[in-house]
């Protein structure tokens, strides 16, 4: 059975020249694709351990409800809020791609953007609101793990904005298209989606699970 | 390079493929160049510098043990912090900083794409960064050692709460650099296994099925994966580590509600898969050479490849074996136990794999041949001694005892130095377009072969004797005396063994500059590597190659000659040479 | 090129987007209810899963992916919650 070869070819020739449909290997998924979520497979186990370590400690120690009353659940609530509309959003901007229009993706992929530095924002306020009233990372175990988590899935909050930033700026410019626009929209989607559920289970350990009861 | 080259290669070679760096300076083609060839070769280069240096270190240490409190040949007198310093870096050069750099990141980059008829890696650009967020690291870690309150001296493990409390170790920026460092390494090779992995799955060639592909291919994507999947809890514990040291959170300090023994878990988690991530890539080679140079096939083709990723699933699950002593709950100890006994089994078959391969087989004592069988057999002293140090029962006696300290040299360097060895003799020719003297190798692997095990034998019986590792000065205490002679007879090992690097030294660099030119198949070997210029085109093949059958066709009986290329298709078998 | 490219439409994210909003609101809500302090809890964690899921699957298209992709999303899952229950003995429960 003849292979089907078939070819991207890129003229600054990088990435990979060819990409081969095996008859009897693995569907052909799109490198980038593969790639991205063996990325995010290993970010499963960074925040994975950490989500664990809270869970280990949490069990451990109690006390932790007095600590955790300062956290504001409806700051938490418009956050959560705030990422989820920017995965919908994001999902949009591929949509549009995939149907080549042009506008759609510079509307969604902007309101990504917006939206995911407003979740920076509030965070911000909330950092400082909580530093304001003397709780800092050394003030008691809920509070290192606090500042620990959200600092980190905020550096990747941060990390997703630039890529978007960097994918907006080219789809003004209308340079996305020519280099496999949709493609890069789905791979930076699917990091940007994986930074949405792993806030999806911040948000309860963090702002509704001590308070309970 | 160029007029050797184009004076060896064969006529379907001759014809360049793209060259996009034709006429780019030697910045573009050597030093930030996307080309995973050249990218092997500059990690090849990164692990054979730090082995000069954490070498340098094991002779430190071994002549301080020796004769303690005399001032080292070529140093100086060595105070008790910097041998903590020494061991700690040592450690860590050997296992993050040559270990994994030469066989993940030099062979793995160089050969898989050869190995499988692909251009490339599946991501070029991330392939650089790779290598260039490793370089990074190692000058971090490097630089850490010209810090006024020394390295990191916490050991390689970095338990707290000695690391995590400042104060305890008197280094601040020390164990802080180090942290950083790895966390690069650790950055560097989650990139590079993105890599392979990718690689691997999707830029196989035509007929290139999983099945067909070269058993280092499947070592190394399995080393990968495992890689992937064990140091994600270690880099949430590292920025915990981190901040207790800078910030001064308490996640490991007890005093003030914190864990030690978390950190432990956490390490071991990864340290052991990590240990198997090295172990695999270096089996690897040992198995792509041993057919070569028995001309037979690989024993047992499918199981290895079974057997290496039910080593892979178990050594997720034996970690704890690392901790028998530490405190913790010693009901997970029999279980950690049973499990850890249970690992040896796939090795076992490995090992009986590569014995079976070699049985009535018609053997070459190349160089090559000659370290994987001083590699195959050195380790199989390493695996038995560890099924003593996990069972738990013998490890309480044992634990933190030199006999750790030989049973982890004994499966370590003869994986990684002389199975690393084995695989820089083999592919030396592809990689440079030059062949190493044969001689000065045979004197090389003599010299480690005889030394190594000089050095490490009676370790063993120090360690029975009780021995703690990690000791400055043995004179200290008087159960150690009687056992000062086995590390006085260690030491003249260890620094025989360093001698005995020489000769490969001057042959690298001699051969680099005016070794005989090799030809495309100097091993007449049959993976695809084999069949394009040495050194390969940018581009590698310049026609796609189709696979028709598996690597390993030596010896079929019917054929004119006793070796196949994968991709010569069945027609022209019957034709001579 | 793309083996499993979906095309769902725009209105069916958009209705994702109602069910994870509304999801969020029960989980919030369900927090300031007078529940057992258990089944509040369960419910909060189930609706984080549910979410989780509910993006994972039509977000990101898991639900369309070879059985390449489920793998390497599963096995570290597995990995991690296997983690977990090990270090229960150790860690949690001391003291």
């Amino acid at each position: 059975m003849e292979a089907d070869l078939t070819l991207s070819p890129r003229p600054d020739h990088t990435g990979p020249a060819y990409q081969v449909i095996e008859p009897d290997s693995l569907e052909a998924i799109p490198a980038g694709r593969i790639g991205l979520w063996i990325f995010l497979a290993g970010e499963i186990m960074i925040f994975g351990g950490l989500i664990s370590c809270f869970l280990l400690y949490r069990i451990a120690q109690g006390g932790w409800v007095a600590d955790a009353a300062h956290v504001d659940w409806q700051v938490g609530t418009i956050n959560t809020m705030v990422l989820l509309t920017s995965s919908l959003t994001m999902i949009l901007a591929l949509a549009s791609a995939r149907k080549d229009d042009h506008a759609g993706v510079i509307r969604y992929l902007g309101l990504t953007v917006g939206l995911g530095i407003l979740f920076l924002m509030v965070k911000a306020y909330e950092y400082h609101g909580h530093i304001e009233e003397g709780f800092t990372p050394v003030s008691g175990m809920f509070w290192s793990f606090y500042y620990t988590m959200t600092g980190l899935h905020a550096l990747h909050v941060a990390g997703g904005i630039v890529v978007n930033t960097v994918l907006l700026v080219m789809a003004v410019k209308g340079t996305l298209w020519a280099r496999n626009g949709a493609n890069r929209l789905e791979f930076a989607g699917l990091y940007w989606h994986f930074v949405d559920v792993v806030w999806i289970l911040l948000f309860p350990l963090l702002y509704l699970s001590l308070k309970i009861g | 390079m160029n007029g050797a080259m184009e004076a060896q290669a064969l006529p379907q070679t001759t014809t360049v493929v793209e060259e996009p760096h034709h006429g780019a300076g030697f910045l573009r083609s050597y030093v930030f160049s996307t080309d995973h060839k050249v990218i092997g070769k500059q990690y090849l280069a990164v692990g054979l510098l730090m082995s000069l240096i954490g070498g340098f270190m094991a002779y430190l240490i071994r002549v301080q043990l020796a004769w303690p409190g005399k001032p080292l040949l070529g140093w100086g007198f060595i105070p008790p912090a910097s041998y903590l310093a020494l061991v700690t870096m040592h450690g860590t050069i050997m296992v993050f900083f040559v270990a994994m750099p030469i066989l993940l990141g030099a062979f793995g980059n160089f050969l898989i794409p050869l190995m499988i008829g692909a251009k490339d890696m599946a991501f070029p650009r991330l392939n650089m960064l790779s290598i260039w967020t490793l370089v990074v690291a190692s000058t971090l870690l490097l630089g850490s050692l010209f810090l006024p309150d020394g390295a990191a001296s916490a050991g390689w493990t970095g338990y707290p709460p000695l690391s995590a409390v400042p104060s305890y170790t008197g280094n601040y920026w020390g164990i802080n650099l180090w942290l950083l460092a790895l966390a690069l390494e650790f950055s560097s090779f989650l990139m590079g296994g993105i890599n392979f992995l990718t690689t691997a799955i999707n830029l196989r060639a035509p007929g290139m099925t999983l099945w067909r592909m070269p058993l280092l291919v499947w070592l190394e994507i399995t080393a990968s994966a495992l890689f992937l999947l064990s140091v994600g809890p270690l880099v949430g514990g590292s920025i915990m580590l981190l901040l207790d040291r800078i910030v001064g959170t308490s996640f490991y300090n007890p005093a003030h509600g914190g864990d030690p023994l978390l950190w432990q878990h956490l390490f071991w988690f990864f340290g052991h898969p990590e240990v198997y991530v090295i172990a695999l890539p270096a089996i690897g080679i040992m198995m792509e050479i041993l057919p070569v140079f028995a001309r037979k096939p690989i024993f047992g083709y499918r199981t290895i490849v079974y057997s290496t990723i039910i080593a892979g699933f178990l050594s997720l699950v034996v970690w704890a074996h690392h901790m028998f002593v530490s405190g913790m709950d010693p009901r997970l100890a029999t279980p950690f136990s049973i499990m850890t006994i249970v690992i040896s089994i796939p090795f076992a078959v490995m090992i009986f794999a590569m014995i079976a391969t070699l049985w009535r087989a018609s053997i070459s004592f190349t160089v090559p041949m000659l370290f994987t069988l001083a590699a195959l057999s050195s380790f199989l002293i390493g695996g038995v001694t560890g099924i003593f140090l996990g069972s738990q029962a013998a490890d309480i006696y044992l634990h933190d005892s030199y006999f750790v300290v030989a049973h982890f040299h004994y499966t370590l360097f003869p994986l990684v130095f002389m199975g690393g060895f084995a695989g820089v003799y083999y592919w030396f020719p592809k990689m440079f377009g030059r062949k190493l003297n044969p001689s000065l190798g045979l004197v090389h692997c003599l010299m480690t072969f005889v030394f190594f095990n000089l050095t490490f034998i009676p370790l063993f019986f120090a360690g029975f004797g009780g021995a703690p590792r990690r000791i400055y000065f043995p004179f200290g205490y008087d159960f150690l005396k009687p056992l000062q002679h086995y590390q006085v007879l260690a030491t003249y090992g260890a620094i025989l063994l360093l001698i005995g690097q020489l000769p490969f030294v001057l042959n690298f660099f001699l051969s680099l500059w005016r070794g005989a030119p090799a030809e495309a198949n100097p091993w007449q070997a049959n993976t695809l590597e084999w069949t394009i210029a040495s050194p390969p085109h940018h581009g590698n093949f310049e026609h796609t190659p189709h696979v028709v059958r598996g690597p390993y066709d030596y010896s079929v009986p019917g054929m004119a000659q006793d070796w196949i290329t994968q991709d010569k298709p069945v027609a022209q078998t019957s034709a001579a040479v | 090129m793309s083996s499993s490219t979906v095309h769902d439409s725009q209105r069916f994210y958009i209705e994702i987007w109602m069910w994870l909003v509304g999801l969020l609101v029960v989980g919030t809500v369900v927090v300031f209810l007078p529940v057992p302090k258990n089944l509040a809890l369960l419910v909060v964690f189930a609706v984080a899963a549910v979410k989780a899921v509910l993006v994972v699957r039509n977000y990101m298209h898991l639900k369309a992916e070879h059985l390449i992709i489920y793998l390497i999303v599963l096995v570290p899952t597995v990995l991690i919650v296997g983690m977990l229950i090990a270090l229960m003995p150790d860690i949690a429960f001391r003291w």
